[in-house]
C-alpha cells in the first residue's frame, strides 16, 4: 500500500493513468481496477478521509429504485428469449421484407430492432436473431460475410431502442431523466435501422449475387403471420405506454413487463421451472456483472468530484481554445478509436462521468448527448479487434469460419452509424423531438 | 487437490442456489410493484357503475430496493464463478496459456483486496445501524439491520469465494496445471459465451 501512494505521488496524473492502462490491460477485472484507483486517489489526495464513505455510498447505490429497472428488463427479456417467439417473429419479418434486393439480410436488421424493443440488451439480440438466421446463408446462398455483419449490426440496435439497459445507466450516473432517453432513443434508432436497410439495398443494387435467392412469399402468408408480431408489440406498447401514459416510473414499466413476459411464456406453453431457473441464472449473472461495476464507477465518480478531476480537465480544454463543435469532433474520434478496444459498458462507465460535464458546460444537451454516446458504443461492439457482438456472431456460426469475415461484413454498418453520428450533430433535433414533445 | 475441488464445488453449488434465490425474490418483488402500480391506478374509476377499491402496497418500492440489494450481492459469486465479471482481454488473448494463468491469480488477488476492503466498510454500516437501533427515513421505519444483514453477509459469501478461487488457482499455478486454472479463473472463450447467452433459444428449438 506505501509503495503504491508513493507511487502515485511521484508523478501525477501520469503515474495514475499508466497504472490504470497497466492494470486494464492486464485484464483485472474492471470492478477491481476502478475500486482500487478510487481507493488510491483517495489515499494519495484525501488522506483517506472519503474510504469511510464507502460501505454507506454502496449501500445506497444497491438498494437504488431506479437501478431496479435495470435487473427487471433483463428479467424480462431472458423471460421473452424463452417463451419461443423469436423463430415465427422472425419468419413474420421475413415474408414483409424479403422482396427487397437483399432479401432475408433486411429481416436480420428488423427483427433485431423489434427484439431490440423486448430486450435491453444487444448481445442477447444478436445471439437470439444470429441463431435463428444462421442456417438462411446456406440454404439461399448469401453473401456470408455481409450476412453475418447484418446481424452483428442489428444486435448492436438493442442499446438504442428503448427499453435500453445501456440509457437507463447513462440516465444513473448523469442524472438525465430516463423516460426522456428513452423517448430521444426512438428516432434516431428507427433511422438508423433505415440506414442499414439502405446500405444492403445498395450493396444488393451493385452486386446482385451478394442477395442470395428470395424466397416466394404470398400476401395471403404475410397476412397470416401478422399474428406472430402482436406479442412483442403489445410489449413494447405496454411498457412504453405505462411510462409515457404518466402511469409508471421506468422501474414499474420494467415489472409490468416482467409479468407481461411470465404470461406470454405461459401462453406459448413455455413457463416451466426449469425454464424460470434458467432465466433467473441469467438475469443474477449479468446484473451482478453491471452492479458491481457501477458500483465502483460510482464511487470513484465521488471521488474524481472531491479532487476536482474534472475541473481540471475543463480548464485544460478550455487552454486549447477549441470551439464546442471541434471539442466534439474530437470526442467522437476518441471514442470510436477507444471503441475499437474497450469493453463498452465498462468504456461508458469510466468515460461518462469525466466527459459528460464538460459536454453539458460547453451548451450540448445532455438528453443528446447520451444518445451520441449509445450509437458510438454501437460503433464499439462492432469495431475490431473487441467487438462484443462481432464474437458474439463468430461464435453462432456452427460451420466455422475466418473471424476476419464478420468483422468485414460490419463495416459498411459501422460507416452508416459514422453517418448516423453526424447527422445528430448536424440536427439535434432527431434526438430531440419527441423529448420536447412530451415534456 | 481433491479437497480444495470438493470446496470449490460446494460453493458453486451454493451460488447457484443464491442465483436461482436472487431471481425468485425480484419476480415477486416485480408481482409486488406491480400490484402497487395497478391498485394506485384503479382507486376512483368505477366498472359497470362498481366504484373499485384502491389498495396500496405501502412501501413497496422501497422493500423493492431491498430485495434488489440482497439479490445482487448474493448474485456477486455466481457471476464470479461464471467467470462472468468483466475484464479487458484484448492484450490477454495474446499471451501464451501459461502467462494468462498468472495474470487470472493476480486479477483474482486485486479483486479480492478490493472487495475485502468494501466488505469490510460494509461489515461498519450494518454494526453501526445495530449499534443506532437506525431505521429507514421512510414511513415504514424499517430497522435497517435486517437488510444490511443480508446485503453485508452476501458481500461477505463474495469475499470468501474470490479469496478461495484465488487460492485454489494459485496452487493449480505452481503444481503445474494450468489448464485447471484457465476452467476455474479464465476469461470465458467466445464458445463459452455464446452457449450461455443462447442457451434460452437452443432450449425453445428442441
Amino acid at each position: 500500500m506505501k509503495a503504491l501512494i508513493a507511487f502515485f505521488k511521484a508523478g501525477s496524473p501520469w503515474s495514475i493513468i499508466i497504472a490504470l492502462l497497466v492494470l486494464v490491460l492486464a485484464a483485472v477485472p474492471v470492478a477491481a481496477v476502478l475500486g482500487l484507483l478510487s481507493l488510491g486517489l483517495d489515499q494519495v489526495y484525501m488522506r483517506g478521509r472519503l474510504i469511510r464513505a464507502m460501505g454507506e455510498n454502496t449501500w445506497e447505490q444497491q438498494k437504488n429504485f431506479l437501478l431496479i429497472a435495470i435487473p427487471m428488463f433483463i428479467l424480462m427479456g431472458e423471460i421473452i428469449l424463452r417463451a419461443g417467439i423469436a423463430k415465427r417473429m422472425y419468419d413474420a419479418v421475413a415474408g414483409w421484407l424479403s422482396w427487397l434486393p437483399g432479401g432475408l439480410m433486411h429481416a436480420n436488421i428488423a427483427s433485431c430492432a423489434i427484439f431490440a424493443a423486448t430486450s435491453g440488451s444487444s448481445v442477447a439480440t444478436a445471439a437470439t436473431i444470429g441463431t435463428v438466421a444462421y442456417p438462411e446463408i446456406e440454404k439461399r446462398k448469401y453473401n456470408e460475410s455481409l450476412f453475418l455483419g447484418s446481424i452483428a449490426a442489428g444486435g448492436t440496435l438493442g442499446i438504442l431502442i428503448p427499453p435500453s439497459i445501456n440509457l437507463i445507466l447513462y440516465g444513473f450516473i448523469t442524472d438525465t431523466s430516463v423516460p426522456e432517453l428513452f423517448l430521444a432513443g426512438f428516432i434516431p434508432g428507427f433511422l438508423l435501422s433505415a440506414l442499414f436497410l439502405l446500405i444492403i439495398l445498395i450493396a444488393c443494387l451493385i452486386r446482385p449475387e451478394w442477395g442470395g435467392e428470395r424466397p416466394t412469399v404470398t400476401w395471403g402468408d404475410r397476412l397470416r403471420s401478422l399474428p406472430d408480431l402482436i406479442p412483442p408489440l403489445l410489449l413494447v406498447f405496454g411498457v412504453m405506454g405505462s411510462i409515457y401514459g404518466g402511469i409508471a416510473t421506468p422501474t414499474e414499466a420494467a415489472a409490468v413487463g416482467v409479468l407481461f413476459s411470465m404470461l406470454l411464456a405461459m401462453w406459448t406453453r413455455r413457463l416451466s421451472i426449469e425454464m424460470l431457473k434458467g432465466a433467473f441464472e441469467s438475469t443474477m449473472r449479468i446484473t451482478a456483472m453491471i452492479m458491481l461495476i457501477i458500483l465502483a464507477a460510482v464511487f470513484l465518480n465521488f471521488i474524481l468530484g472531491f479532487i476536482g478531476v474534472t475541473q481540471s480537465l475543463i480548464g485544460f480544454i478550455g487552454e486549447l481554445g477549441w470551439s464546442p463543435l471541434q471539442t466534439m469532433i474530437a470526442l467522437v474520434i476518441f471514442y470510436l478509436i477507444l471503441g475499437m478496444f474497450m469493453e463498452t459498458l465498462s468504456m461508458m462507465l469510466t468515460t461518462v462521468p469525466v466527459v459528460f460535464p464538460l459536454v453539458v458546460g460547453m451548451g450540448y444537451d445532455p438528453v443528446w448527448f447520451g444518445i451520441l454516446v449509445i450509437v458510438l458504443m454501437e460503433a464499439a461492439l462492432i469495431t475490431p479487434p473487441i467487438g462484443v457482438n462481432l464474437y458474439v456472431v463468430q461464435g453462432i456460426r456452427t460451420q466455422g469460419g475466418r473471424f476476419n469475415d464478420v468483422a468485414k461484413g460490419a463495416l459498411p454498418f459501422v460507416l452508416m452509424m459514422i453517418v448516423m453520428v453526424v447527422l445528430l450533430i448536424a440536427f439535434p433535433d432527431i434526438a430531440l423531438f419527441l423529448p420536447q414533445q412530451f415534456f | 487437490m481433491d479437497f480444495l475441488d470438493r470446496i470449490y464445488r460446494s460453493l458453486e453449488r451454493i451460488s447457484l442456489f443464491a442465483a436461482w434465490m436472487g431471481g425468485l425474490s425480484m419476480l415477486l418483488a416485480a408481482v409486488m410493484i406491480v400490484i402497487e402500480v395497478v391498485g394506485r391506478k384503479i382507486g376512483g374509476l368505477e366498472l359497470f357503475g362498481v366504484a373499485l377499491p384502491s389498495f396500496r402496497v405501502p412501501g413497496s418500492d422501497e422493500y423493492a430496493g431491498y430485495v434488489f440489494a440482497g439479490a445482487t450481492t448474493w448474485a456477486y459469486a455466481y457471476c464470479l464463478i461464471h467467470r462472468s465479471h468483466i475484464r479487458i482481454d484484448a492484450l490477454y488473448n495474446l499471451f501464451p496459456l501459461k502467462v494468462r494463468a498468472v495474470l487470472d491469480v493476480i486479477g483474482l488477488a486485486l479483486l479480492g483486496f478490493y472487495i475485502t476492503i468494501l466488505t469490510e466498510r460494509a461489515w461498519v454500516v450494518l454494526l453501526g445501524s445495530l449499534e443506532k437501533g437506525s431505521r429507514a427515513a421512510t414511513p415504514q421505519q424499517t430497522p435497517l439491520w435486517f437488510p444490511q444483514t443480508v446485503w453485508v453477509t452476501g458481500l461477505t459469501f463474495f469475499t470468501i469465494v474470490t479469496l478461495f478461487v484465488c487460492f485454489y488457482a494459485l496452487i493449480c499455478l505452481v503444481t503445474g496445471r494450468t489448464g485447471q486454472v484457465q476452467q476455474i479463473a479464465g476469461t470465458m472463450s467466445v464458445q463459452e459465451e455464446v452457449a450461455s447467452e443462447t442457451k434460452g433459444v437452443l432450449e425453445m428449438k428442441k
